[in-house]
């Protein structure tokens, strides 16, 4: 039977979801996160096209999603969970336990990586996190790659019974290509839990075994990608180069296109790694060897460079040959190469002209657009209500949309998921130790408190804080793409499961002041945040929680249905800035020429709210100027 | 035959659907391609762009270096300065003159359209305009690609052919609007 040929044109983390289920996995995991977040849709989607019996889930946080597939992976089917790179820190614990203890049926354990950083905390490389844990490490460099990597990172796995760590970078995860698909592995695998303590449940002692037995599974997969030709391989044979060049992921891929164009190919040899972890040493040392000067390009981290023993031919983060922050971009990389090849004396680029074009759009002074919260969103709202209630609060908050309540100054600190609570308790001690109780306001959205906010409640109500809570609930995770929360009950299927209400949870965590309301009505809120604060401030009081509800202005449109308020600006507008400046609504913009407020009708959802905000009562509903 | 293309505009501008008919045109021609989007927070009323590389040999990366753009397809005029540095000596700027104001200090649009007009190879159209001529007034990002097309190594009927791909879902009517809206681009462009 002939298989047609099936090529589409697919983005890095959906070919990364096809390869998973080309290669038969089972049961897949996730928490969304940028850049990861279009894995587990694609999975859904590629399971429900091929008719694949597949088990996927959106996971509440990373921890539990990394456990989940673990567990799948100890009683013999084959898994993967997905997350972005800061997502591993979270899965931390599991990943350095279970590494030890390995798996049966394949695990693939990917963490996309943001050099940039675009859109995270952290530059952090997630390869180290493979060195830290003593697992294998892939690094794919292309889309294509890394569906043919999947299917050998899923053999490895299983051969040495060891989770894997799957690295490709967002240029990867978010770059688009035509690739080719094959028709999926298909593996039964009934589930088959074998009982072996030593191993499931192994205590110190046992441990110090199965640290034994790792070790020599490193150096056997060692000894396998010293051999494989796939994915570590040279590029280039030109025998009179004495220059070499060491590189991997998405590096390899700009450093290949700025040899072509800068006619070098010929000067200089390639050694291609796509096994950063553990590193296959003899071929590298090798490939020293043959050349004068070796210069290693990696993103984001030293991994293979630290790997190297004898770095005395050696250039790279170590030599100051290689930013030690930022994203390998083309004008990064020629850059380096200017330097390295203007060293040695085998080409004197010239250094470049666009450092003047980058200078000239710069002198242009050309506005940023900042990311601003949506025009309608509710989470605006409450922040201005935040800020109108306890201006002098400090503000802590959290990791999703609600981190933009830094353009209305209501945001003071944004750390890591669940510190927008933590951080609240810890002020909260630390001012009290001082006998100076002062007001704090924690925000946090809903998926965040599903995620790790629980815990941090509990700790903080436990340790008798004190502060208020508003829980920005607006029924989704916007940030990353609209997916579903426990408490809307809808799994990553789009099929129903248990919803698991904030306020039960809340009350759970042993909270005794909770109220509940529309951050549209925002004089309503003002009131209740004081009424709040007072709350934490009298004798039986402790930690006040408000549930600000309402969803997301884009995944509920409808919403709006029936309550719209269009508002337009009267000429009592004096120019005054107030709106544009704490209000920040990108639908009201300055009319510099007239030194008044419009309303972009492209923008305005007609939420209305922004009536509240003008003291000199200048936005009205339309039809009401003058009344 | 290589072209790389820097697309921009502000998040919610359609520059991906743009970026999506370019894509698949290419395919359909039997170039190589490759395509770098920008997700997540880098989206939300910000200025968004995109990197689209075409070619008949093989490429490796899809990032596109700065002073090597042989176009910059904007669907906003004032994003389309922002990634002057990106363009090639001898390349073109292909943008709308409709301004999408969401910043308190958006500059004089003369003095936008002047900087588009230094550039000795600009298309200028007036693509919010074209595009309520259409029908709807969101099909600016199919005006301006229709603006591009003559100069894309693309042929307009593949072009077309995943316009409708594209909107397909949502009606006739929909992909007739944006058909219209592409037509309108490009004989602005030749006229």
């Amino acid at each position: 039977m002939s298989q047609k040929k099936d090529i589409r044109v697919l983005l890095g983390n959906v070919a990364i979801a096809r390869g998973i289920l080309e290669a038969g996995c089972h049961v897949i995991t996730s928490y969304p996160g940028t850049p990861s977040s279009e894995i587990m849709p694609a999975a859904v989607a590629f399971k429900k096209e091929m008719g694949l019996d597949v088990y996927t889930e959106w996971s509440v946080n990373e921890k539990v999603a990394y456990d989940n597939a673990l567990a799948a992976s100890i009683a013999g089917k084959r898994s993967a969970v997905a997350m972005k790179q800061v997502g591993l820190n979270v899965a931390a614990d599991s990943l350095m336990s279970s590494a030890y203890q390995g798996v049966v049926g394949g695990m693939l354990i990917v963490s996309c990586d943001d050099p940039g950083p675009h859109s995270s905390q952290t530059e952090q490389d997630s390869r180290f996190f493979a060195m830290f844990a003593k697992v294998p490490a892939y690094d794919p460099s292309t889309p294509q790659e890394a569906m043919a990597m999947i299917k050998d990172a899923y053999d490895l796995s299983e051969t040495f019974q060891i989770p894997v760590i799957f690295r490709p970078t967002i240029r990867l995860s978010h770059g688009k290509q035509s690739v080719r698909l094959s028709p999926p592995d298909i593996i039964e695998r009934p589930a088959k839990f074998e009982k072996d303590p030593g191993r499931w449940a192994a205590t110190p002692r046992f441990r110090l075994h199965l640290h034994t037995k790792l070790n020599e599974s490193l150096r056997q997969i060692q000894e396998r990608f010293e051999k494989d030709e796939r994915w570590n391989y040279e590029v280039g044979e030109n025998s009179e180069a004495n220059l070499g060049i060491i590189t991997c992921s998405t590096s390899y891929t700009v450093l290949m296109d700025l040899l072509e164009e800068l006619n070098l190919k010929d000067k200089v040899n390639i050694l291609k790694i796509g096994t950063p972890y553990p590193l296959p040493h003899k071929k590298v040392v090798d490939f020293i060897g043959r050349h004068d000067k070796v210069l290693i390009i990696e993103e984001t981290d030293v991994v293979i460079e630290s790997q190297i023993i004898d770095k005395s031919k050696v250039l790279g983060r170590f030599t100051g040959h290689i930013p030690l922050q930022g994203e390998l971009t083309p004008n990064v990389i020629y850059g380096i190469l200017a330097k390295f090849f203007g060293e040695e004396g085998v080409a004197d680029l010239e250094v470049k002209v666009d450092d003047e074009l980058a200078k000239l759009v710069q002198d242009l002074g050309l506005p940023v657009r900042r990311p601003t919260l949506c025009a309608g969103c509710s989470e605006r709202a409450a922040f201005w209500a935040i800020r109108r209630a306890l201006p002098k609060a400090i503000y802590t908050s959290d990791i999703g949309c609600y981190t933009l309540g830094l353009n209305l100054g209501a945001v003071d600190t944004v750390i890591d998921m669940g510190a927008g609570i933590t951080l609240a308790s810890g002020f909260y001690q630390a001012y009290h130790q001082d006998k100076n109780d002062v007001p704090i306001v924690a925000t946090m959205g809903d998926s965040t408190f599903y995620h790790s906010g629980t815990t941090s409640l509990i700790n903080a109500v436990y340790n008798n804080a004190r502060f208020v809570l508003v829980l920005l609930d607006n029924e989704i995770t916007a940030m990353t793409g609209m997916q579903p929360t426990p408490g809307i009950g809808i799994t990553a299927n789009g099929t129903e499961g248990q919803k698991i209400p904030l306020e039960e949870l809340i009350k759970g965590c042993g909270i005794k002041w909770l109220r509940n309301i529309d951050p549209y009505d925002v004089r309503e809120m003002i009131s209740l945040l004081k009424e709040a604060h007072a709350y934490t401030k009298s004798e039986d009081g402790g930690i006040a929680v408000i549930i600000a509800r309402r969803g997301c202005v884009i995944r509920y449109p409808e919403a709006l249905e029936g309550q719209k308020i269009k508002v337009e600006i009267t000429d009592d507008c004096d120019g005054c800035r107030y709106c544009i400046d704490f209000f920040e609504c990108p639908a009201l913009h300055f009319d510099e020429e007239n030194e008044r407020v419009e309303i972009d009708r492209k923008l305005c959802v007609d939420c209305g709210v922004c009536i509240n905000v003008c003291a000199r009562k200048a936005i009205v509903p339309v039809g009401e100027e003058g009344q | 035959m290589k072209q790389d293309i820097i697309l921009a505009g502000v998040g919610g501008q359609g520059i991906l659907s743009i970026a999506y008919v370019i894509d698949n045109a290419a395919l359909k021609q039997g170039l190589s391609f490759k395509q770098a989007e920008v997700h997540g927070m880098a989206q939300r009323g910000g200025a968004v762009q995109s990197h689209l590389r075409l070619s008949n040999d093989p490429i490796f990366s899809d990032l596109i270096p700065k002073g090597g753009a042989d176009m910059i397809l904007s669907v906003e005029p004032l994003e389309s300065i922002r990634y002057f540095d990106y363009l090639a000596p001898d390349g073109i700027v292909v943008t709308s003159s409709s301004p999408f104001v969401n910043i308190p200090n958006y500059p004089e649009l003369d003095e936008v359209l002047s900087k588009v007009q230094s550039v000795s190879k600009n298309i200028i159209v007036d693509s919010a305009k074209l595009a309520q001529e259409a029908g709807f007034a969101r099909a600016q990002n199919m005006v301006i690609l229709g603006a591009a097309s003559a100069h894309l190594i693309l042929q307009e009927e593949n072009l077309k052919k995943f316009i409708r791909e594209l909107f397909q879902a949502r009606g006739d009517k929909v992909v007739d609007i944006n058909i219209r809206a592409f037509d309108l681009g490009r004989d602005s462009a030749a006229g």
